[in-house]
């Protein structure tokens, strides 16, 4: 019986990733992320997978979140990507 | 607006949580694919909203992170549910003026009017009303083709009328009749004249014998292109002679516009009267004394408006009658508001700057009625002052006009 080894390659490329869709700074909408992290009015931290979305800024609300993905609306001041 | 009117029909609660696990909550939530929307974070909680039906597991979770579950408020049809549903005759009246709604929708409420332009909407629709179209009917009753049939045959200046029945408005179309221009008898011999005296500016024969010449001054009735001459062998030729003809002429208008004027001035609070219309029938919606409550028309719009006096009392009053629209469908309802304001006739005084204006718009509109008459107006000279307490402006027009006018030439064997 052959073994079929997985190639680390494809499996990088195959592997879900965060998908960001900004409406200027009041609104993005985070597809294929693994949850919440943190949450406050003032900043927002959401798993990304490899790394963690930190969304800083005003009267940050979660608008709808589903397992699918989240909308945040507010005024977002700074987005940074934490590996 | 879909997603909000599926989300009143399934009911929705608004929730609170409050913890130290509000995001390990809401992650599980999202994984047990549990919709939460509206979410605003305040302190050490978490505010937001779900579908009813999944009101229990999202409590299951709150025990199972332990944060603690509260109950805000609960939306859509379960609330009107929880809130209406024993009492018995709001229900009975809901399920009455819906199937009121439902049987409305099987008559016509407004009979409408288009494509007239000569035939007044009034004697249409008193002909409609005449042949059992009028508001009120059943409209499986109607039967549209013969209504547009007899509505064809008895307006004579209609060529064509096709009825379409939209919802519960009957829509009577029409085409009006285009006359055709009246034929021109070439065989009768006839003659160009001046329509109206004036100086001749542009004479142009195209049948006849030309009898005067431009720069003369014409007189109304003066020939302008004979219809009946003789060659230079003697022969007398008869013809229909056709010429076109252009006059100049002055005219001039005087207009006065008194400074002082006698003019109703309010003298005291208005009183409203507000009577419900159905059919011939008119009731009164309020019980305060007005001074003439007298059955007006019933026809929509602005009815009535004027001065009458009473009891030595002078009255300014307007009644207006508004269809009655339950989303948007005009019911054969209409509210009648009767206005009476209490008014002294007061002498009134208006500037000289005023009085002209009024005067120009005056003659803008004599110069409008010129104009519908087929009279250009070249040029105008205007002088205005102020004589025995009237503003008075006298304006010479320069007008132009087309004025050859046939007129036929009666020979003596026609001639009865």
């Amino acid at each position: 019986m052959v073994q079929r080894e997985e190639n680390p390659c494809l499996r990088e490329l195959l592997k879900p990733q965060a998908h960001l869709e900004f409406d200027a700074n009041r609104q993005v909408l985070i597809e294929d992320c693994l949850g919440i992290l943190e949450y406050s009015p003032e900043l927002v931290r959401v798993n990304a997978g490899d790394y963690i979305l930190r969304f800083s800024g005003r009267d940050l609300q979660l608008s709808t979140m589903t397992q699918d993905g989240l909308l945040l609306r507010g005024h977002i001041d700074r987005l940074e990507f934490l590996y | 607006m879909l997603l909000a009117l599926l989300r009143f029909f399934r009911g929705t609660v608004e929730f609170q949580v409050t913890g130290k696990y509000v995001e390990r909550f809401l992650n599980l939530a999202a994984r047990a694919r549990i919709p939460i929307w509206d979410g605003q974070r305040e302190a050490d909680s978490f505010r937001g909203c779900t579908l009813l039906s999944r009101q229990k597991e999202l409590m299951e979770l709150a025990q199972r992170v332990q944060v603690s579950w509260q109950l805000l408020q609960v939306f859509g049809s379960e609330r009107l549910r929880r809130r209406y549903g024993r009492r018995l005759g709001l229900l009975c009246s809901g399920g009455a003026l819906a199937l009121l709604l439902l049987l409305s929708q099987g008559m016509v409420w407004e009979v409408r009017i288009l494509g007239n332009e000569t035939v007044p909407s009034q004697q249409v629709l008193a002909l409609a009303q005449s042949l059992g179209l009028k508001p009120g009917v059943w409209k499986k009753s109607l039967d549209v083709n013969l209504l547009a049939d007899q509505i064809t045959r008895q307006l004579e200046p209609v060529s064509w009328v096709g009825i379409n029945l939209l919802g519960t408005v009957a829509e009577i179309e029409m085409v009006e009749r285009v006359l055709p221009p009246e034929l021109l008898d070439e065989e009768q011999p006839c003659n160009v004249v001046a329509g109206r005296a004036g100086l001749l500016t542009k004479l142009q024969v195209y049948d006849g014998k030309t009898e005067a010449k431009v720069g003369e001054t014409v007189q109304q009735g003066s020939l302008l292109a004979a219809g009946i001459w003789s060659d230079k062998l003697g022969r007398t030729h008869y013809g229909h002679a056709r010429a076109e003809a252009v006059v100049e002429f002055s005219e001039e208008r005087l207009i006065s516009v008194p400074l002082a004027y006698e003019s109703p001035v309010p003298c005291g609070p208005h009183r409203n009267s507000r009577r419900i219309l159905l059919g011939k029938l008119s009731l009164p919606l309020s019980f305060g004394r007005v001074p003439n409550a007298a059955g007006f028309s019933s026809r929509l719009g602005l009815v009535e408006q004027g001065l009458y006096t009473q009891a030595e009392q002078q009255w300014y009053y307007s009644v207006r009658n508004v269809p009655l629209k339950v989303f948007g469908v005009s019911l054969p309802l209409a509210i009648q508001t009767q206005q009476y304001i209490p008014c002294q006739l007061q002498e009134v005084f208006r500037s000289e700057e005023a009085a002209k204006s009024l005067a120009l718009s005056r003659l803008e509109q004599e110069i409008s009625a010129l104009e519908r008459q087929e009279i250009d107006v070249l040029s105008r000279e205007l002088q205005g002052k102020v004589e025995d307490g009237a503003f008075v402006l006298r304006a010479k027009l320069h007008c132009s006009q087309e004025v050859a006018k046939q007129q036929p030439i009666v020979l003596e064997e026609q001639a009865p």
